[in-house]
């Protein structure tokens, strides 16, 4: 018979749930409060914040931190290669090298 | 983290074992692969807002002109409906079907307000002029932001189909939990790609 968690475990799931909610909570209040007040050279921080905030909820929504390697390896490609897609389709358009003029 | 402590723990995604064990596993891959793909999908959708907004002159854009309100509170409405999914699966993992549907109710009810606001939000550009063939920036605006809500549309019905199914005769709280891990892992990554069409489409805009 397993032991049963102790209610003041680092590892009780509620607990990294709830933690993981009220960091992309913040994270998102922090990100309207630098959009609303526009200072100069915000735009790094918000896609910083935003990164940080995608990498929470897939490490504990998602459960990447304890999933398989196999799943995180997928996840991991998939997630470069929208990247690559992101940035690559943008910088195109923003040429005017696809999309016409 | 040892496989059996997850399980003594139940956390979603917990190993299983024998034939049931197997196709779970295989659901669970599966689920993880179609992820992968539609990262790829919403990649090229935020790259070519990107890249239609990069050309646009200063301050034009769908942020502007249009409240910031009630997408934020619909931001806060869907990141809190991961809050409920997750402790859905804790739950549905420890074996207490019921408090799982009680979780996956208001889930349901806080995905479907997601999508009412969305609505409105739509309704509101379309009475400023914004409609989907009247430029390049609102096509790839309801592009994005559509087929978002067609994703949120989708794991609200799997969730409904879950949460009917979870009270049928013969489901056991095993079967019950890993349903709604699957369900979990795609309810989540629909949270997550909100959270970066939030600030890509609504704040960039508002930035400098």
């Amino acid at each position: 018979m397993p032991a049963q968690p102790s209610a003041g475990s680092p590892r009780d799931p509620v607990k990294v749930f709830v933690g993981a909610a009220v960091a992309t909570f913040l994270v998102t209040a922090v990100e309207l409060l630098l959009a609303l007040l526009a200072f100069p050279g915000t735009r790094p921080a918000l896609v910083l914040l935003m990164v940080a905030n995608f990498a929470l909820g897939a490490l504990f929504y998602q459960g990447l931190w304890y999933d398989r390697p196999l799943y995180r390896a997928l996840f991991g490609l998939g997630f470069l290669f929208g990247v690559v897609a992101t940035l690559g389709i943008a910088f195109l358009l923003g040429l005017g090298r696809i999309g016409g003029a | 983290m040892g496989d059996q402590a997850l399980a003594v723990r139940g956390y979603p995604g917990t190993p299983a074992r024998g034939r049931v064990g197997e196709a779970y596993t295989a659901y669970r891959l599966g689920m993880w692969m179609f992820l992968a793909s539609d990262c790829v999908l919403f990649g090229s959708l935020v790259g070519a807002y990107w890249g239609i907004h990069s050309r646009l002159a200063p301050g034009a854009g769908p942020s502007h002109g249009f409240p910031l309100g009630p997408t934020t509170v619909a931001t806060y409405v869907l990141l809190t409906s991961s809050v409920t999914m997750a402790l859905g699966m804790v739950s549905a993992a420890s074996g207490k079907v019921g408090g799982a549907r009680l979780w996956l109710l208001l889930t349901l009810l806080l995905g479907a307000s997601f999508l009412g606001i969305q609505g409105r939000e739509y309704a509101a550009m379309a009475s400023h002029g914004l409609v989907l063939g009247g430029s390049a920036l609102a096509g790839a605006f309801y592009l994005l932001t559509g087929i978002h809500g067609t994703h949120v549309l989708s794991g609200l019905l799997w969730l409904l189909g879950a949460l009917v199914n979870s009270g049928r005769p013969g489901r056991t709280p095993e079967t019950t939990a890993r349903s709604l891990q699957i369900a979990g892992l795609y309810w989540h990554f629909v949270d997550m790609v909100w959270m970066v069409i939030f600030p890509t489409v609504y704040l960039m805009p508002l930035a400098r």
